[in-house]
């Protein structure tokens, strides 16, 4: 553990490695909660819980899933808060889904760059697809009204782009392993 | 896994992420998570894979506000080298820096603002004008109810109710009449803000606020010399050096009732003065004919009675239905806005609104007293009576609820039903403001039926302090 007190500032390499987290954490907060708001909700409370336990962060750990583990808290948490609403997944399975995630957190970044690649490969008019589903508030309705196209339709053609997508990282990645 | 099972969960996750999954696709997702480590595998593949589209083109505009987007993509490549985040960070589709990478360059600059600033204080005191971080929080938040809204010019967002919080200058934003909310300057000076209400706060070498519309009290910390608290609304402005005083405004008017010291309220429209001393009011209209005078607020009635003989004024909320075939004149509830979900969906409540006007309250309530509703439903509910109040000063005194099923009351010939409950019953609905009722002021009574519009109807409401 960092020899400092909890007043202390957090180091430089902290403030580095929440930063650098912020991605990872987005995505695994995406596959626990699935909206939008609550994500953007949950990673800014799990900012200021890492930020108040800076101190207690062992430098000796690996980051990513002492920091998981905090969003994990913070999801049941945010759960506790607001009763009434319905949690999307029971605390078993939201344990095992950022235990599969911590698992697997050293491939995040090798899939982040083998994304970046299949979308260059991807033909013109499913990166435009791309494009305008995941720009600012588009959505599928919207770009159905935009072409029309049913939204079925346009859901159908996305589905087949994010299929291509996983597959082509699937491949760069057993790519990179054989070289 | 089967190639017809992969099939089959790639749909499924397609349509969580397009927002068409149904509750039995949903429970078989959820099934098959449980029960199969390689589908949670598939899954978290997937939804990274959203989400990483997404952090590149996400809506960032429901966090921070196009222009607050600029600054905080700019600031850390210009400002700060030791935060680039070049490599691990790169954007994917665009050669801008993305918008979801600038909201969490910003959070990462929240979170070190907000770890910082309590720290500078505690070290230094109040925060000299030579630190720009700790001079921009200039107002905690110490007590919420309802749902507010904060906005500091370049973006907007919803302060929780779990804890205090700081906040920079802006405009805090209430939705519902039922709402409130507790702010406390550095120096002490503690302001409540409630009702529907909009009110601006700002501090440079003095603290000036104005109150758009809505109720506001203050109690206000002795002010520097010539650094008086300025309040401004549509209609009025006072300058405040000490006091304990509440304000109502509108569009039209301004009524200003002192509990403790001395206020002088300025009359915009022709710039007239008064000055309102301990337990006295005044009122600024746009009107400049009218008089403008301090006058002793006289405490209100031990008893109120509304039987809607009248059409209610038009600050009371509900549908006035005239005597007819031997029915009572009543008042039907209308559709109101409560709070707001935080997507900023409107929460609706289906009731009736009895308030007092600026000039008076409604009852001043004692141990003994007891409210007494008649009223009747299509169908049968819970209803949730909520009393606002003041101090007898006319500071914001709290809000205080009931709930009650209507099973509880038995019909009567003409099915309507009669309630009774004792002052004493009535709940807190703000740990800061938790009472004793005892000698308030009621300026609000609301009477609803939640989320659930089952035609009520209210044709009697009393407020009575029973002989012990």
């Amino acid at each position: 553990m960092d020899d400092k007190s909890p007043n202390e500032p957090p180091s430089l390499r902290y403030l580095e490695m929440v930063t650098q987290s912020q991605r990872t954490l987005y995505g695994v907060l995406w596959s626990l909660l699935r909206n939008a708001d609550d994500v953007d909700d949950v990673l800014q409370e799990t900012n200021a819980v890492l930020w108040q336990k800076a101190a207690e962060f062992d430098a000796e750990r690996q980051f990513l899933p002492w920091a998981l583990k905090i969003a994990q808290l913070q999801v049941l948490a945010f759960h506790k808060r607001r009763l009434r609403d319905k949690l999307v997944f029971d605390e078993g399975l939201l344990t095992a889904l950022v235990e599969n995630s911590i698992r697997d957190i050293d491939q995040v970044e090798s899939r982040r760059r083998a994304l970046a690649g299949c979308l260059q490969k991807l033909p013109g008019d499913h990166r435009t697809l791309v494009l305008k589903r995941y720009e600012a508030s588009g959505s599928v309705n919207e770009m159905a009204e935009e072409t029309g196209r049913s939204p079925k339709a346009v859901s159908e053609a996305l589905r087949r782009i994010r299929a291509a997508l996983l597959e082509c990282i699937e491949r760069t990645l057993a790519q990179e392993a054989r070289t | 896994m089967t190639p017809g099972d992969s099939l089959k969960l790639e749909r499924l996750m397609n349509q969580v992420v397009d927002g068409v999954l149904s509750d039995a696709e949903e429970l078989l997702l959820e099934t098959w998570l449980r029960d199969d480590s390689t589908a949670r595998d598939r899954y978290l593949c997937f939804m990274m894979l959203h989400a990483d589209l997404l952090w590149d083109h996400g809506a960032a505009a429901s966090l921070i506000g196009r222009e607050s987007l600029a600054t905080s993509a700019d600031q850390p490549r210009d400002v700060s080298p030791s935060l680039s985040l070049s490599h691990s960070t790169r954007p994917l589709l665009s050669g801008w820096l993305s918008p979801r990478l600038a909201v969490a360059v910003g959070l990462v600059l929240v979170g070190l603002t907000a770890w910082l600033v309590p720290r500078f204080v505690r070290q230094h005191g109040n925060a000299g004008s030579g630190v720009r971080v700790s001079a921009a929080l200039i107002i905690t938040l110490e007590a919420l109810q309802g749902t507010a809204e904060w906005s500091d010019g370049a973006r907007k967002w919803q302060p929780g109710s779990d804890s205090e919080q700081r906040l920079p200058a802006g405009t805090l934003r209430l939705d519902g009449e039922g709402s409130s909310c507790q702010l406390r300057f550095d120096d002490g000076t503690r302001i409540t803000v409630s009702g529907d209400a909009e009110a601006e706060f700002a501090q440079d070498s003095q603290k000036r606020l104005y109150l758009r519309r809505g109720s506001l009290t203050a109690d206000v910390a002795r002010q520097p010399d010539g650094q008086p608290c300025v309040i401004e609304t549509p209609t009025a402005r006072i300058e405040v050096i000490g006091t304990v005083f509440t304000l109502v405004a509108d569009s039209e008017q301004t009524a200003l009732n002192v509990e403790r010291g001395a206020v002088r309220m300025q009359r915009l429209v022709d710039g007239h003065e008064v000055e309102v001393l301990d337990q006295r009011q005044a009122i600024a209209s746009l009107d400049a004919t009218a008089e403008m005078q301090s006058v002793r607020v006289g405490a209100p009635p031990d008893s109120w009675r509304q039987t809607f003989d009248q059409p209610p004024p038009a600050i009371c909320k509900g549908t006035w239905l005239a005597a007819v075939a031997g029915q009572p004149n009543r008042v039907r509830g209308v559709p109101c806005v409560a709070s707001r979900r935080k997507s900023g969906k409107p929460i609706v409540h289906h009731g009736i609104t009895a308030r007092s006007g600026v000039e008076t309250r409604l009852v001043t309530l004692h141990p003994t007293s007891v409210l007494k509703v008649r009223y009747r439903l299509t169908g049968e509910a819970s209803l949730r009576i909520m009393l606002g109040t003041n101090q007898p000063g006319g500071s914001f005194g709290g809000n205080f609820e009931v709930k009650r099923s209507s099973q509880q009351q038995t019909l009567d010939a003409d099915g309507w039903r009669t309630l009774t409950v004792p002052l004493s019953e009535f709940q807190p609905l703000m740990k800061r403001f938790p009472g004793p009722l005892d000698g308030s002021h009621v300026s609000l009574l609301m009477i609803n039926s939640h989320e659930r519009d089952v035609g009520l109807e209210v044709c009697e409401i009393e407020i009575r302090s029973q002989v012990p």
